[in-house]
């Protein structure tokens, strides 16, 4: 039997070694940059949020002054062409972007954090916290996203807030079920339980352990989700909820293009690219986080 | 309390025990049914388990899959809620504490886990790992963390220069160091360690035992050492428990126990160690006939009556206590002693 007690005095070298080190922020960062579809969602994204911020200036025309010039094909004057009621589509694709980007975000972002918090609680805790989630859950599952947005946004009128809340609510089953799964298989690796055995709080737990690991699969739902919303959105601008005319919004310039498919394709490319762009950038600047975040992803 | 400990009759030294463990429990409720769940019964994995261990002693507990092992080293830490019983580390009784005094001893007691793959997060750095002991219980710095992480690197004998690494850049021996390593930081005096070397390979258990031995040598650890691996067992401990349908059947010093097994169980289990010479064969080994019982509903009377070649009426009615004997083993028997010719003998019948 010897001594009890700590006697951990060995001497430290290599101090320059130890200290000299790069951050978890900074090899993350370095990750990211490497990775060119990264950086080209990015740029698309920032483009875009430019776009929507000064559509003022960017405009050539006022979105919804209309001119004789109907149903014209792409031109110098009118680079994506004009609708049936003469107006710029450019200029209407533009501020379109305003409602679009905010609705397809700020949805994503209601939904993520209502679709966590609800997936975290019925994961981590199990037991009656988890079948009153899942309750919740199947109680939201068993109508269709849309139409809880609908009520919603008829109790609380069509504000650009009240559709950005209205599709969040209609779409965190989503991201909460997926939370509750992956967490639910996550809380029971040694990891957590090696944790727990060191002090660790359900906090500490949560934040260190499990929202890592729940991340790689909620930024590829996220990415998904982003266009999926904005489709929302027009869907209730149609139904008379959500923008109305004649502000434009994406999917409200797509829904209405649709009738002149024929006479005037360029009234569905164009606002449909800005979505596949939006889309497209939301992805691959998800994958490239993804891939940034996950150490077996790196060289 | 402290009395009653002194005179108990499990107490074979006469120096005060870090761990004194009293009449432990662990069942599990089985739940039956859809919507309503009730619990039916309970698989009872630990079942009034007591023993004592010595501070810078090492107690290997051993017996086969199922028989409560892993269960007890983690109720010991009340990783799983104890469903009665003591747990006294340096007196204090870690099953009646709350859960904020609790979160404060934990420092004094650590679990080297089985699989240092599952064991460590993927996504940490190996600093991050093996400082989250530190950062959980804070009073560091931040310069002393990274001082103090490279330090038990080093103890651990890993390269403090890998420390912004990922553990899929480590090897399945190096995993367990850092684990060993996370373990440590808090200066525990008391180590479970979870079948540590099983999941490894046999070239690299070697190497971790001996690091696990050194560290106890130098920082006067006291271990549980639970495996199912006899040899291993033989090789770190200074005392063993056989545990059989989660109850310790023998306890002993390891020499004693491996020359003379008191317990029938003890017996036909330690015959199962290979022998690593081929032209002798292991012809006493004794094989012992069915399975283990369903835990959930375990024999009347002593437990191992139904695959015991000695038991009598006795046995089925009333179950023996773990009982000091003459050479100082504790045996829950009925018997006095039974030896492998008794074995070999009820066998050739």
């Amino acid at each position: 039997m010897s001594q009890v007690g700590p006697t951990l005095s060995l001497p430290v070298v290599d101090q320059t070694e130890v200290h000299a080190r790069t951050t978890e922020f900074q090899i993350i960062r370095r990750n990211f940059v490497k990775n060119r579809g990264a950086i080209a969602g990015l740029a698309i994204i920032l483009a875009l949020v430019f776009t929507a911020i000064f559509a003022d200036v960017l405009a050539p025309y006022d979105p919804i002054e209309q001119s004789r010039a109907f149903m014209e094909p792409p031109s110098a004057a009118h680079l994506f062409g004009t609708d049936a009621l003469g107006r710029d589509l450019l200029s209407r694709v533009i501020y379109g972007a305003r409602v679009s980007l905010a609705v397809g975000l700020g949805a994503v972002l209601i939904a993520l954090l209502i679709g966590m918090f609800v997936g975290l609680m019925g994961g981590y805790f199990g037991g009656r916290v988890d079948a009153f989630v899942v309750m919740v859950i199947d109680t939201f599952m068993s109508f269709p996203g849309l139409l809880v947005a609908m009520v919603i946004a008829a109790m609380l009128g069509s504000s650009l807030p009240v559709v950005m809340l209205a599709i969040g609510i209609g779409e965190f089953t989503l991201f909460a079920r997926l939370v509750r799964s992956v967490v639910y298989t996550e809380r029971e690796r040694d990891f957590v339980l090696a944790s727990r055995s060191l002090g660790a709080s359900s906090f500490h737990i949560l934040i260190t352990h499990i929202i890592p690991n729940i991340l790689p699969s909620l930024i590829v739902l996220v990415t998904l989700s982003i266009g999926n919303a904005i489709l929302s959105a027009a869907a209730l601008g149609f139904l008379g909820l959500g923008a109305q005319p004649p502000t434009p919004e994406w999917g409200n310039l797509v829904n209405i293009g649709q009738e002149y498919m024929r006479e005037a394709p360029w009234l569905v490319w164009f606002p449909g690219l800005a979505i596949v762009a939006t889309v497209l950038g939301a992805n691959m600047l998800g994958d490239g986080l993804r891939d940034a975040l996950d150490p077996k992803h790196r060289r | 309390m402290n009395n009653e400990h002194s005179s108990h009759p499990l107490r074979t030294h006469p120096t005060k025990p870090i761990i004194s463990v009293r009449n432990l429990k662990k069942y599990f409720p089985v739940k039956k049914g859809l919507l309503i769940k009730r619990v039916t019964g309970s698989i009872k994995a630990v079942d009034d388990v007591s023993f004592d261990v010595q501070a810078g002693e090492t107690l290997g507990v051993v017996g086969e899959s199922g028989c409560g092992k892993s269960t007890l080293g983690r109720t010991l830490l009340r990783l799983y809620e104890p469903t009665g019983g003591e747990i006294l580390i340096d007196g204090i009784d870690l099953a009646s504490l709350k859960p904020q005094e609790l979160v404060k001893q934990r420092k004094s007691m650590q679990m080297i886990f089985q699989d240092p793959y599952a064991s460590i997060n993927p996504r940490l750095t190996v600093a991050s790992i093996i400082a989250e002991p530190l950062r959980i219980h804070r009073g560091l710095s931040g310069t002393e963390t990274r001082d103090r992480v490279a330090e038990l690197m080093r103890l651990v004998e890993l390269n403090p220069k890998f420390l912004n690494r990922y553990p899929h850049e480590f090897s399945g021996g190096q995993r367990q160091r850092i684990g060993i390593a996370r373990a440590l930081a808090l200066n525990p005096k008391v180590v479970i360690c979870d079948e540590p070397i099983s999941a490894l390979d046999v070239s690299i258990q070697a190497q971790v035992i001996n690091l696990l031995g050194e560290l106890q040598q130098r920082l006067g650890l006291t271990y549980v050492f639970i495996s199912h691996d006899l040899s291993m067992v033989r090789h770190i401990s200074t005392r063993i428990a056989v545990m059989y349908l989660g109850r310790i059947v023998e306890i002993a010093d390891r020499k004693s126990l491996f020359a003379a097994p008191r317990h029938p169980y003890s017996q036909a289990l330690l015959s199962a160690v290979c022998v690593p010479d081929p032209k002798r064969s292991n012809s006493n080994e004794i094989i012992l006939e069915g399975d283990p019982p369903n835990p959930a509903r375990p024999p009347s009377g002593c437990r191992f009556n139904t695959r015991c070649p000695f038991a009598f009426e006795r046995c089925l009615r009333e179950e023996p206590e773990l009982t000091p004997r003459a050479d100082g083993h504790l045996a829950a028997c009925h018997l006095e002693r039974t030896t492998l010719e008794d074995f070999k003998g009820r066998f050739s019948e």
